[in-house]
């Protein structure tokens, strides 16, 4: 479909019917329109491809039998559940991960020492996908979900920790002095002028966390569900494959990608009302 | 241009009776010193290192006045302001502001600083403007009420609502300004708050400074790098050395007329030039020529 606009911009013919082509331009369009198409032409190309390919339905579903699936999943509750408690441990993990972000970057706001020991933490920890904590989480708490939020924690801490920790410490110099100014001492600093001023770098940390969070949980129910305990979208996944309930499969994606689209848009309108209204952020 | 140190007015000064305090402590009293600075010793430690930057500056700001401190760059006239301010302790001599002694940070001597960053991004012009009054005690109304007088004396009324990213580099300076004008300080300090404007504002900006504080009556230490500009907005000049610098000379300027074009200035210009030695003449003179 871009292709298409592109070449009739190009083409400078006047033929009534290129004309007609030109004044639709592609760019013109608003963003959610041009992303309508664009997901319509795929989901077309993937039914195409199921119907014309007479693809095996126990490997590649059709966009229907998908949408049957998603639709039913959450009717029947299953899927509904299977969100509900993926989301419930994703949130226990990332509370018991900022707690802990808090500490150290409390700890690495205050001293020297603090600093250069979140920092090298991180950057030992921080490369290592959070998933490979697992089997050791595992080990330590047993099959039980005390072992997913803690894995799930592991892989919030430490980009939240590195990022408001970041930001505290490249608060502008005057505005603290204006702070000073004004006889701002203590807890009232900190919440009235250092956290506002490094809310650019916090919002952008938990976005980090949440999304290195979130690739951990389902990661972390998938290996789960093979051990055999369960009850979260990973679970629902894997146990529709070991039932080859294909669609079932297709239909828990769908639904992650979707969760993973709201929390970015959540992100995003949270930064629009906030820092990037404040010019402390430009947009992207 | 007498000097700290031979003015028999100095004893009273130094451990003042609670009376004589709260006296003085309007400020607006006339005859009464509002800032004494006595051989004021200021270094900072680097590497473990102390490194004067001040040896031994002495000076005073009486109430009203505007008093302008000018100097080679490095010579730490912003240090002195920041240790007047109270964000920095000096090494030797003493400050007392009217009266006190006490050297902590507080909105008596409020400042107005060169970067534009002085604003708090996350809140409007007007609550830049309100925040500080409720920090200092004021009530809602009353703070909401004098933000938007003062406001309205640097023509900002119509900017009110907008968030600091959103105003020029003049506008931001002017919002500095009614901020630390609404707090009704003891004294405004002033850290260069024209050095980043171009030309044309900083003129526009250095004629309703004079304005304002002819009708505010506020005292003003203003440092400054630029010759012109301590002309035009001082009375007194504290012209200081090289650091580790020294007061070289205190120019009353009271008298001297304010037009740049006009000869008794371009006298006065030249000796402020020739006290701050030959490197500045040039930088100066590029200064005068965008002016």
């Amino acid at each position: 479909m871009p292709a298409q606009s592109k070449s009739s911009a190009a083409s400078a013919s006047p033929t009534p019917k290129v004309g007609a082509l030109r004044s639709l331009r592609w760019y013109r369009l608003p963003v959610w329109v041009r992303r309508s198409i664009l997901l319509a032409v795929i989901i077309l190309i993937w039914q195409l491809y199921v119907t014309v390919m007479d693809v095996n339905p126990l490997l590649f579903s059709s966009p229907a039998d998908v949408a049957v699936a998603f639709f039913e999943g959450w009717v029947r509750g299953d899927l509904a559940s299977a969100t509900l408690i993926t989301l419930q441990i994703l949130g226990l993990g990332m509370v018991a991960g900022m707690v802990v972000a808090s500490v150290l970057t409390i700890l690495a706001t205050w001293s020297k020492v603090g600093e250069d020991v979140l920092i090298l933490l991180t950057s030992m920890i921080n490369p290592l996908p959070a998933i490979a904590i697992l089997p050791l989480a595992i080990l330590w708490f047993g099959l039980s979900s005390t072992a997913l939020i803690f894995v799930l924690a592991n892989a919030v801490i430490w980009p939240i920790a590195i990022n408001v920790s970041m930001g505290f410490r490249t608060v502008p110099p005057t505005i603290m002095m204006v702070g000073r100014n004004l006889g701002l001492k203590g807890w009232k600093m900190v919440k009235d002028v250092l956290m506002p001023a490094a809310l650019p770098h916090t919002i952008s940390g938990l976005k980090t966390g949440w999304a290195f969070g979130w690739r951990t949980i389902i990661a972390a129910e998938l290996v789960f569900g093979v051990a055999g305990g369960g009850g979260g979208l990973g679970f629902f996944i894997n146990d529709s494959r070991y039932f080859l309930r294909t669609p079932d499969v297709f239909a828990g994606l769908v639904t992650i990608a979707l969760i993973g689209i709201a929390f970015d848009m959540l992100f995003n309108w949270i930064e629009r009302r906030t820092v990037i209204r404040w010019g402390m952020k430009s947009e992207t | 241009m007498a000097s700290i140190s031979d003015n028999p007015d100095v004893g009273p000064f130094r451990g003042t009776s609670k009376e004589e305090r709260e006296e003085s402590g309007r400020a607006k009293s006339r005859g009464r010193r509002l800032l004494a600075a006595e051989h004021l010793k200021i270094g900072y430690e680097v590497d473990g290192e102390l490194q004067i930057a001040v040896e031994d500056v002495s000076f005073e700001v009486w109430p009203n006045e505007k008093v302008m401190v000018i100097g080679p760059s490095g010579c730490g006239k912003s240090t002195i302001l920041k240790t007047i301010a109270g964000f920095l302790q000096p090494v030797g001599g003493s400050i007392s502001i009217a009266g006190r002694d006490s050297l902590d940070p507080g909105p008596d001597r409020a400042v107005v600083f060169q970067e534009f960053d002085q604003l708090f991004p996350w809140r409007t012009v007007i609550d830049n403007v309100v925040y500080p009054l409720r920090v200092v005690g004021r009530g809602k109304d009353e703070a909401a009420a004098t933000a938007k007088d003062y406001l309205e004396m640097m023509g900002l009324s119509h900017a009110a609502e907008r968030f600091p990213h959103q105003l020029s580099g003049g506008m931001k300076q002017r919002v500095a300004i009614s901020r630390a004008l609404a707090l009704d300080p003891l004294m405004l300090l002033m850290d260069e708050p024209f050095g980043a404007l171009d030309a044309l504002t900083r003129q526009r900006l250095q004629m309703e400074l004079n304005d304002i504080a002819e009708k505010t009556q506020v005292t003003i230490l203003f440092v400054t790098h630029s010759i012109q500009e301590a002309l035009v907005l001082g009375e007194r000049i504290v012209v200081l050395g090289q650091a580790p610098s020294r007061v070289e000379e205190v120019v009353d300027v009271s008298a001297t007329s304010k037009d740049p074009e006009d000869e008794e200035f371009i006298e006065v210009q030249q000796h402020l030039r020739s006290l701050l030695g030959v490197e500045d003449k040039g930088e100066e003179a590029n200064h005068a020529g965008t002016e």
